[in-house]
């Protein structure tokens, strides 16, 4: 499976609750939002649920593509 | 009188402290002070405290968690309050205060990362969004009576009951106890929102909250539930999570906070649409534009309007000193209204191209409430407009005289339904 994870900063409030998290996945950024600072795989898949879920904005946005074939 | 010309030939300073001073006339429009403060002296260095009122410098003293910290540092505008008391009443004061001081909107960290994680998970937008059904409901019950009678005094019969209502059954608050815990949460604005004006009042309230708290863990302990009290008795009962004296302090915040402000969003936001026809007009054949309302009605009259810090270390901001120890005094309602952010700042407009405030603040101590709040203020406001297709005001809409809870005395209001 590809997993894929967005942060939405225009909905972002710099909350930090994905940092605290996941604070080897999230970041908060040069603008002060948060953002994803490396690849994640599936194996990133709970804590990115988790962050997912504490977001008070709904801000981070997780997918899960099944590969083809 | 306050006319924006007034203002204009008033001394600055001697305008700020009548607003601070509660000067009515000023409380029922304090834009156009904003604005001067804005223009003329961003940073205001009066009273011993820093005065901010522009959208910028607010947002980047709240972003410094460690230059501007949420507790009292040094000689704070507390004991200069205390300073000018008798021992008894310096006594009380510090008590409410050292109470409060534990609440989480003005602890850091690791104190507040520690009882914030604690309550965080029930006010999620997924749990948020599962109590929709009840708002829906208990909206429809309040809304009945006042659809009988054809009026509506908004506040006392629907706005501070439904907020009230869903934060009491969150945290194991009986329904019947609504005016107990209203009662006890006015004598708080009051001493908050006042420069601690009645300090026995608030003092003989918090000593009721927590008898009453007290009877409620009991209730809880024999029965647990699925809700928050009985998590945050499992954190204070491990011992390691939660004291005793912070769960009676979390509960009382979460009580008060979890309903007056709402209770005002819910009302702030209803008087803007009816003194604005179009906007009214607009909501009504496009309800759809409901969740853009709550946010420009959050922008627009603010209902939590100040936030204090106190400067842990000396610091300039916009080339003013601000030495160690000083309280500052954030003004969300005026950077909410600031020309430098925002178009046209004074007129109430929902269809805005950029809709962000800072009315739940932002950053580790953003509104622990927010999701809740926008979704009961949508729901309330949504069904009274659905409802009634006529709503006209009954009298005159006056704004309590109270510097951090920006709403309005009375509400009324008359219904016709569908």
């Amino acid at each position: 499976v590809l997993v894929q994870v967005t942060v939405n900063s225009r909905k972002c409030m710099a909350n930090q609750m994905c940092v605290r998290t996941a604070p080897d996945i999230f970041e908060l950024g040069t603008a002060g939002y948060s953002r994803v600072k490396r690849e994640v795989t599936a194996a990133d898949l709970d804590k990115l649920r988790e962050a997912e879920e504490m977001c008070p904005t709904s801000s981070i946005m997780v997918e899960v593509l099944e590969e083809e074939g | 009188m306050t006319t924006p010309e007034a203002v204009q030939a008033t001394d600055l300073v001697e305008l700020t402290g009548r607003y601070f001073d509660l000067e009515p006339e000023i409380v029922q429009d304090p834009y156009p002070l904003f604005h001067r403060l804005q223009a003329e002296a961003p940073v205001l260095i009066f009273r011993s405290m820093a005065t901010l009122t522009r959208y910028a410098d607010i947002e980047a003293v709240i972003r410094d968690m460690e230059t501007y910290v949420s507790r009292p540092v040094g000689a704070s505008r507390v004991e200069a309050a205390a300073a000018r008391l008798d021992p008894h009443r310096a006594a009380l004061l510090r008590e409410n205060v050292a109470f409060m001081g534990q609440w989480l909107s003005v602890s850091d960290p690791p104190a507040h990362t520690r009882i914030r994680g604690l309550a965080h998970r029930a006010f999620t937008p997924r749990h948020v969004a599962e109590l929709r059904q009840q708002v829906q409901r208990i909206t429809g019950e309040l809304l009945d009576r006042a659809a009988e009678k054809g009026r509506v005094e908004l506040i006392d019969e629907f706005a501070f009951q439904l907020p009230l209502f869903v934060i009491g059954a969150m945290l194991g608050a009986p329904a019947e106890d609504r005016r107990l815990v209203r009662r006890l949460s006015n004598a708080l604005a009051d001493f908050i929102g006042a420069e601690y004006r009645g300090i026995e009042e608030a003092n003989q309230a918090i000593k009721e909250f927590r008898s009453y708290l007290h009877d409620l863990y009991e209730k809880r302990r024999a029965s647990p539930g699925p809700d928050l009290l009985t998590a945050f008795m499992e954190a204070e009962a491990d011992g390691q999570r939660l004291t005793r004296d912070e769960l009676d302090a979390t509960m009382v915040q979460l009580l008060f906070a979890g309903h007056e402000t709402t209770t005002n969003l819910i009302a702030n936001g209803l008087h803007a649409l009816l003194t604005h026809p179009d906007q009214l007009a607009r909501v009504r054949a496009e309800p759809q534009l409901i969740g853009n309302a709550v946010e420009e009605f959050l922008r627009w009259n603010t209902s939590s309007q100040v936030l204090h810090r106190s400067a842990s270390r000396d610091s300039q901001i916009a080339g003013v000193g601000i030495p160690r120890g000083m309280t500052l005094r954030l003004f969300l309602g005026a950077a909410n209204r600031d020309p430098e952010r925002y178009e046209e700042p004074d007129r109430f407009d929902m269809t805005r191209a950029d809709l962000k405030h800072l009315g739940f603040g932002i950053g580790p101590h953003y509104c622990l409430g927010q999701a809740l709040a926008r979704m009961e203020t949508a729901i309330a406001v949504g069904t009274i407009l659905a409802r009634f297709p006529v709503i006209e005001l009954d009298g005159p809409a006056r704004w309590r005289p109270n510097l951090q809870l920006r709403g309005l005395e009375a509400l009324p209001l008359r219904l016709r339904a569908a």
